[in-house]
């Protein structure tokens, strides 16, 4: 699976890379198990400071989507697509409600954030070969 | 035979320089960064094919005066060699002139005309790509050592019957002509050599896996598989050198212990075979495989893209020649202008390197 940054963003990067992964895994191109490169790898194919890649793995371990197995490798989570837990719903309400607060003030009815929720959903599962 | 090999030297530096723009990759010319949008530029083809044109004709011009003039004079074998020596330097000289006028001018065009404005620049990772990466394994360059180290034991062992003085060069039909007196580190001084080659080589194979891959975003599946299939080939030539350096040395080592083993013969054989091996396989190398594995045919074709282009690295490569990039944990990275690797003298690990590869040269010469 090919990931593709965008220094100039006003993005993070270490928050692209880990955004993308989990987009990867979403979309089924990434399967629980999988292997990701080691920090040094991923930073040099970047030609970037490890601490950014570090940054990106570590952001994606505290919400399981990751594991990393010291000297073995960086995988996967087994549980990484996984029934939300208590936790899980709590952090994505506390996530979306800014962008909710924002599309309120831009005076989007219910029906469109509930259109504009299918239409994101559809575009990344169409995404899966 | 002098002239005849620094002819073929001469031709073959002359040649590789000379068509170097055709075996580099369109993204990269003279050593600087073009974006997608501009690499069928007119004027970097034009200066591309004069660059070429104009090596070819004064490099052969070169070689053709230097083979007359040796076939006219009959020099003596010390002044072809010298004159050979000083034409190398001179060929080199001409292309590097060459390429520093259009790398100066290519970089001022590009500044001029914002090549690549409105472009969003885009740096793309492979996932799997370390997966996919199929180099030697280390191992194999560790038998050799292994090898070499039990016939540096073995010359140690026999100390007593090894002859005084002790060969420490040979001729290319294989009689040594130079000597020194046999000590413990006299004796180890062709093992230690060798042992310096094939760390070398292992050195370039570890770094090898651990160098940052380059996909083009505008080319991604094309760019993959050609980085794959040229470090593929960049282990093997590795290896292979290993290999061949191994034995022809390997074999010396034991006619120093056993001079009844010595035979010109097979020496002269083994020489030519090394060199038409290494030769051989670097022409495929370049040709065949070309820079980045440029050459390499791609059955995939990927979908066109538009409006985003590669990340402009000019300022990690000083003159288009030396990669300093701080940031970057790659030790050795595709050279820009040439065929194979250069070093990341960004990392500490090169300095390193470079320290120990010096220190032991200097030993060896402060022995013999």
């Amino acid at each position: 699976m090919f990931i593709e940054i965008e220094a100039d963003s006003s993005v993070p990067i270490y928050l692209q890379l880990a955004q993308q992964i989990i987009e990867g895994v979403a979309k089924g191109e990434l399967k629980p198990g999988d292997s990701l490169p080691s920090v040094r790898a991923f930073a040099a194919d970047l030609g970037m400071n490890m601490h950014t890649v570090n940054k990106a793995y570590h952001f994606l371990e505290e919400k399981e989507f990751i594991q990393i197995v010291p000297k073995k490798g960086v995988f996967i989570h087994e549980k990484s697509i996984r029934p939300a837990n208590g936790n899980d719903l709590d952090r994505l309400k506390k996530e979306l409600r800014p962008l909710i607060g924002e599309a309120l003030c831009l005076k989007l009815s219910t029906e469109e954030l509930n259109e504009l929720l299918t239409e994101i959903v559809r575009d990344i599962k169409g995404g899966t070969r | 035979m002098t002239i005849s090999i620094f002819s073929a030297l001469l031709i073959l530096t002359n040649t590789i320089q000379a068509i170097l723009p055709k075996i580099l990759k369109s993204s990269e010319a003279f050593g600087v960064f073009i974006p997608d949008t501009h690499i069928n530029d007119g004027r970097i083809v034009r200066m591309k094919k004069a660059y070429t044109q104009m090596l070819l004709i004064v490099g052969n011009a070169i070689i053709g005066g230097y083979l007359f003039w040796s076939l006219l004079t009959n020099p003596m074998e010390e002044h072809t060699v010298y004159v050979g020596l000083a034409l190398l330097f001179i060929v080199l000289f001409i292309s590097m002139g060459l390429y520093a006028r259009n790398h100066v001018t290519l970089i001022k065009l590009k500044k001029k005309e914002h090549w690549g404005a409105g472009q969003k620049e885009r740096k793309v990772v492979d996932l799997q790509f370390r997966e996919q990466l199929k180099l030697l394994p280390n191992i194999y360059f560790i038998m050799p050592i292994l090898i070499n180290i039990g016939l540096w034991i073995y010359g140690l062992s026999q100390y007593d019957s090894l002859p005084n003085p002790i060969p420490t060069h040979w001729g290319p039909n294989g009689e040594a002509d130079a000597f020194a007196e046999k000590s413990w580190l006299s004796v180890s001084a062709l093992p230690f050599m060798v042992l310096i080659i094939q760390s070398m080589l292992l050195f370039f194979n570890s770094a090898m896996r651990q160098s940052g891959a380059k996909i083009q975003v505008r080319n991604k599946k094309r760019s993959r598989q050609q980085q794959l299939a040229f470090r593929k080939y960049s282990s093997w030539l590795l290896f292979l050198v290993l290999i061949t350096v191994t034995m022809l040395m390997g074999y010396l080592q034991l006619t120093i212990i056993h001079a009844d083993l010595m035979s010109s013969s097979i020496m002269m054989f083994a020489t030519l075979a090394f060199v038409l091996i290494i030769l051989a396989s670097v022409m495929f190398y370049t040709v065949k495989i070309g820079q980045s594995g440029t050459r390499i045919e791609v059955e995939h074709q990927d979908v066109e893209t538009d409006g985003v282009i590669d990340v402009d690295d000019d300022r990690h490569w000083k003159f288009g020649l030396i990669y300093v990039n701080r940031e970057d944990p790659s030790l050795m990275v595709e050279k820009r202008f040439g065929v194979g690797w250069t070093l990341n003298f960004g990392h500490a690990g090169s300095w390193i390197f470079l320290a120990l590869l010096l220190g032991s040269i200097v030993l060896v010469s402060l022995i013999l």
